[in-house]
């Protein structure tokens, strides 16, 4: 899906046009490394936060740049939140946007739109690879969802220990999972 | 705006609503647009984890809590809490026993790690790694709130519970089980005290694991499971009390802001009461078997405080086997 749009213009009309070609592109791309619609959503709505702030400075000159743009936002999104193990919302509250709660078919909707089941025989050979630490502190922060803190509790460590730990765990899925993910470069 | 995913419709919504102003304003300086807020309610729970589960299913074993696994899953309707009362009930003999075995079992497994749940083995070298002794021995209480059964036991010096659920149905004994360890034992509190508690925030239901041994984990499972550990959004669990009591406590009750109270069971020198909602009392009342109360003990007193969160992060708190000095609340005085 790629964005068609007036690319010599950046009014806030364009935007939208912008978005409504993207948003779905977005999203199940970072479905595809998070594992986590919720979180995916949660990224992609302040990728595009971020993306509207920066709309009027817009002067590309092909559609693939400025999908490149958005992507550009999205990995930085993506990359920061292995790290931190949370997703930054600075945009998304300087605008006062929220983002939808997501029903439960539509997350089963999501993720069979991101083919999420063919990942998981792949992922089933790459979580045990991972070490124990590792494992466990995805098991607390992705599958149960616990705060930092709690997880660094139940880990018997500090919570920059447990955000490595869980951010490491996520990056090794990531990369040994890249090559699967690279037909979505080819989609249109 | 036509997108397939109403939650994408939705945002995009918001921004058409900001394009809006924005071009009615003719300029995007600033903060560009007036915020379009609070256009969708939050109508729905906590997300379920339908893709981790199946895998945990699927025998890649995830992973489980060091000190926590959640053993035969039910299938039957999940209802958060139902049956759970504030004061303990009396349970059947039967129940009790049955709900000890299971915790036994569990108990076996994470400690040799050669039987029952598919995660055995890896909490197998987990605990191999720290202690061998997991749920041995006979319990020292046994809590019991409607289809509620928690079993606490004293190991070589190191403190687990274990709780069960009866499943809501009639597929027969399957209940759901979570267990989990604190310790080392701290010295006993005096005749009419009561110890600060092992555990407050992320007690019920700490951790879970995903394996359900001889039956298939279904979708239906994490709802169960989310039910039976009140998941809440951003984290946290409800609060339970596990303490010490001095030999004179006959009963512990705890109140809460909106004057809720639940009793605690209180045998053989250890007291235990959990809650399903995220609050901790603001009070603790003791009765002493003579008839004083103490009057009340906050929880400033009790120290509860001081544990929220219950293991701050670097503390010696949250590390198995560390020496944690005994605490204890010592206002009493006399009811009239």
């Amino acid at each position: 899906m790629l964005a068609v749009i007036n690319v010599q213009m950046s009014p806030p009309s364009a935007f939208i046009e912008f978005y409504e070609r993207n948003a779905e592109t977005v999203l199940l791309f970072f479905t595809r490394r998070t594992l986590d619609v919720e979180v995916a959503l949660d990224l992609t709505a302040e990728t595009f936060a971020q993306a509207w702030r920066g709309w009027p400075r817009v002067r590309m000159d092909s559609v693939e740049e400025v999908q490149g743009w958005i992507f550009t936002i999205a990995r930085r999104q993506l990359g920061r939140y292995l790290r931190r193990g949370e997703v930054e919302r600075r945009a998304l509250n300087q605008l006062g946007f929220s983002v939808p709660e997501l029903a439960e078919d539509e997350i089963a909707d999501i993720e069979q739109a991101a083919e999420l089941d063919a990942l998981r025989s792949a992922l089933g050979v790459e979580l045990e690879k991972l070490n124990g630490d590792q494992r466990q502190a995805l098991q607390l922060r992705i599958v149960e969802e616990l705060p930092y803190p709690e997880v660094a509790r139940r880990l018997g460590t500090t919570e920059p220990t447990a955000r490595a730990r869980v951010s490491r765990g996520l990056r090794a899925l990531a990369v040994a999972l890249e090559p699967t993910f690279a037909h979505e470069r080819c989609r249109p | 705006m036509n997108q397939r995913f109403r939650v994408l419709q939705e945002l995009g919504e918001q921004f058409q609503r900001a394009s809006e102003a924005a071009e009615v304003g003719g300029s995007r300086s600033g903060n560009m647009t007036q915020p379009a807020r609070a256009f969708v309610p939050r109508l729905h729970g906590p997300r379920p984890r339908r893709f981790w589960a199946v895998l945990g299913a699927s025998g890649t074993a995830l992973t489980v809590g060091i000190i926590a696994a959640v053993l035969l899953l039910s299938s039957g309707t999940p209802t958060a809490y139902a049956g759970w009362t504030s004061v303990p009930t009396s349970a059947p003999t039967a129940v009790s026993a049955a709900a000890a075995a299971v915790c036994n079992k569990l108990g076996a497994s994470i400690a040799f790690g050669s039987s029952g749940p598919a995660g055995a083995p890896l909490l197998g070298r987990l605990e191999r790694n720290a202690h061998t002794d997991v749920f041995t021995g006979q319990p020292v209480l046994t809590d019991t709130r409607g289809v509620y059964t928690a079993v606490i036991k004293v190991t070589n010096g190191m403190l687990y519970s274990c709780l069960t659920a009866e499943a809501q149905d009639t597929s027969g004994d399957r209940f759901h089980v979570n267990v989990w360890r604190f310790g080392p034992v701290r010295a006993a509190p005096g005749p009419d005290q009561i110890s600060v508690p092992y555990q407050t925030r992320g007690g019920i239901g700490e951790g879970n694991g995903g394996d359900s041994p001889g039956e298939q984990l279904t979708d239906a499972a994490p709802a169960q499971q989310r039910a039976f550990v009140q998941r809440r959004r951003g984290g946290g669990y409800g609060p339970s009390m596990l303490g010490q009591t001095g030999s004179d406590v006959s009963a512990v009750t705890f109140t809460f802001a909106n004057s809720q109270t639940v009793t605690a069971t209180v045998e053989n020198g250890w007291y235990f009461a959990w809650w399903p909602w995220a609050d901790e009392p603001t009070s603790v009342a003791v009765v002493s078997r003579s008839g004083t109360v103490t009057s009340p003990v906050t929880s400033s007193q009790l120290g509860l405080d001081s544990l929220v969160p219950p293991c701050r992060t670097g503390s010696a708190d949250c590390v198995f086997g560390s020496t944690t000095p005994a605490h204890s609340a010592t206002t009493t005085a006399t009811t009239p």
